[in-house]
């Protein structure tokens, strides 16, 4: 995936925005708050359909404006292509507009829904956030596993779309279910949901303990590289009980099923579905003398840092070509056997970096730069980018 | 809207109930309306009313008619052996737009929802099965063409568990690629969807 030309419009700090990017290394460079991580933000929303800093798209409108739009011009193995990312805001004084408006154009034609344009250009960004990987609750890292899945497959974004419908419609059947104290156990209405969530769920788990052991087995490897400590980082998903890896898809249907059936009563009592893969989580941790949490931040910088690159050599794998790499603002917070680590893993891909120093990154990727297409560099303020032949303005 | 006289803010408050129009599209309604020549703002009023009061619900299918039994619950050339379950009159509509299907139909008036509160009690399932039970036609299948939503799919589950004990044989429509289509073309989502509906020839 090369990306050539982005286009923006009323995106986060930019009016209009018009720039045509290289093979190679693209270093973005300027003071803080000045527009940096924007141009990274649109190239990833542009994979995922969603930021990777937050999940309102009101929030990245620019202030005067009611609209933004990505447009990115990109070329993958057979030919180049178009994706326009749009969001019109609601507006409750005009009745056609009552609601926000989500449009995505690939190659000039809308496509039907925002689901199918996972898998048309992939990304994998590093960023200061990554760091919730390890620090925060599972949610984090069931996002990091749906987010990968979804660019690899995009059939699960579907069953995650399908899954989450199918457990609020459960909930509020369950709160119902409490309201009018009847009985839970062998609801007929009660059990379509759970027929409904244990298709579509088991379909999540399917994938996602596949791509755990896949992750699990490049992450170990690459921490062993990264880190100076003799232990060894072990990643396992764990699920719903009695699931295990290797189960076939049937298995886990059938096991899921009989999970939600014998949980009935006392999710009615609690108003809501106790397991599932809206509850699953990638355990992490250290193997010393059994597992235990990362205690230090160099420990926790080491084992995200190989999640992410496990994320890569995954896409890479899967869809046959290197995803584009963005790096927001990371550089700087590796000790040099981290940094190397990271330019060994970034292979031949295109390269998307922010800093404040171009001087400091520049020496980082020397080796890089010269394995690829060389560097090219953009200084960043205020909203203008501007493109610097050497490095120096 | 304290501006308008009473007669004309009472006309605008009707029509913003109904769907999709908002307070203004109201307005703008309202003052069309009241530009008209007064025959034809009574005949609009007239077909209101007309279409409200001769249509009912026919007590065979529940599809919306102004005879009961509808036309096509009343036809001696359909085949009276098949039954397709529908969401709503328009996919009646939309059904026999085709004109390839000549059975006969049951309207549910919704699908099975309870975010917003609406049970199987809240669509019309107990006619269908009391029409099963008590009608004199031998009805050998039962097509479910709800929507292919959760929503949709989940409602005709519940209706496939139902007909199972009285051994009718229940088919789904299948949901899969426009015809005219390219393969290459197709949307993976249906694409996965259509291979999962595939067949034997
Ligand atoms: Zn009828």
């Amino acid at each position: 995936m090369q990306v050539q030309r982005i286009e923006l419009t009323g995106f986060r700090n930019y009016g209009n925005l018009d720039i045509r990017v290289y093979p190679g290394v693209n270093v973005f460079y300027g003071d803080n708050a000045q527009g940096k991580t924007n141009i990274l933000e649109s190239i990833y929303m542009c994979a995922c359909a969603r930021s990777h800093r937050t999940s309102r798209d009101a929030d990245i409108i620019r202030h005067s404006d009611d609209f933004y739009s990505i447009k990115l011009t990109f070329a993958n193995q057979t030919q180049d292509e178009e994706l326009v990312v749009s969001f019109q805001d609601a507006d409750a004084k005009i009745p056609e507009r009552a609601r926000a408006l989500r449009t995505v154009m690939h190659n000039g034609m809308r496509l039907p829904r925002v689901a199918d344009m996972m898998g048309l250009f992939h990304a994998v960004i590093f960023a200061p956030e990554d760091l919730m990987l390890v620090k925060e609750g599972p949610a984090s890292r069931r996002r990091y596993l749906d987010l990968l899945l979804s660019q690899i497959r995009p059939a699960y974004f579907n069953d995650l779309q399908t899954y989450t419908r199918a457990l609020s419609q459960r909930n509020a059947l369950l709160k119902r279910i409490r309201e009018t104290r009847a009985d839970a156990g062998g609801d007929p209405e009660l059990e379509i949901w759970d027929e409904t969530m244990a298709a579509a769920g088991a379909r999540l788990i399917h994938a996602r303990l596949a791509v755990s052991a896949r992750v699990a087995e490049i992450a170990s490897r690459e921490h062993a590289r990264i880190s100076s400590d003799t232990e060894r980082l072990v990643i396992r998903y764990r699920t719903v009980a009695g699931v295990k890896e290797g189960d076939t898809l049937h298995d886990i249907v059938g096991k899921f099923r009989q999970r939600l059936r014998q949980s009935a009563r006392d999710d009615a009592e609690k108003g809501q579905t106790s397991q599932g893969p809206h509850r699953d989580d990638l355990d992490l941790g250290l193997d010393g003398e059994g597992l235990r949490p990362f205690a230090s931040q160099g420990q926790q910088r080491s084992a995200v840092l190989a999640l992410k690159l496990a994320e890569l050599q995954v896409l890479e794998e899967e869809t046959g070509e290197p995803p584009v790499l963005l790096l927001d603002d990371v550089m700087s917070e590796l000790d040099a056997r981290r940094r190397n680590a990271l330019v060994e893993g970034m292979g031949s891909a295109q390269v998307f970096v922010t800093c404040t120093d171009a001087a400091h990154v520049g020496g980082d990727m020397e080796e890089l730069a010269a394995r690829q297409k060389g560097m090219h560099y953009f200084h960043v303020e205020r909203g203008q980018v501007a493109e610097d032949p050497a490095g120096l303005l | 809207m304290a501006r308008y006289a009473p007669t004309i803010a009472r006309l605008v408050s009707e029509l913003e109930r109904l769907p999709g129009v908002g307070g203004k599209t109201a307005q703008r309604l309202a003052f069309h309306i009241l530009g008209l020549p007064v025959e034809k703002a009574e005949a609009l009023a007239n077909a209101i009313l007309d279409a409200r009061h001769s249509t009912m619900l026919c007590t065979t299918c529940c599809n919306l008619t102004d005879t009961d039994p509808c036309e096509i619950c009343s036809s001696a050339s359909r085949d009276r052996s098949i039954l397709c379950v529908v969401e709503s009159p328009r996919d009646v509509a939309a059904m026999e737009r085709i004109r390839e299907y000549h059975g006969l139909y049951h309207v549910l008036h919704g699908a099975i929802n309870p975010m917003q509160g609406i049970g199987p009690d809240r669509i019309r399932v107990k006619e269908l099965l009391s029409r099963l039970r008590t009608t004199e036609d031998t009805v050998t299948e039962v097509v479910l063409a709800t929507n292919p939503t959760v929503e949709g799919e989940a409602t005709a589950m519940y209706i496939a568990r139902l007909l199972k004990p009285a051994g009718i044989r229940t088919t789904r429509i299948a949901h899969g690629l426009p015809v005219g289509g390219d393969l290459e073309y197709a949307d993976e989502v249906t694409l996965s969807k259509a291979m999962e509906g595939r067949r034997e020839i």
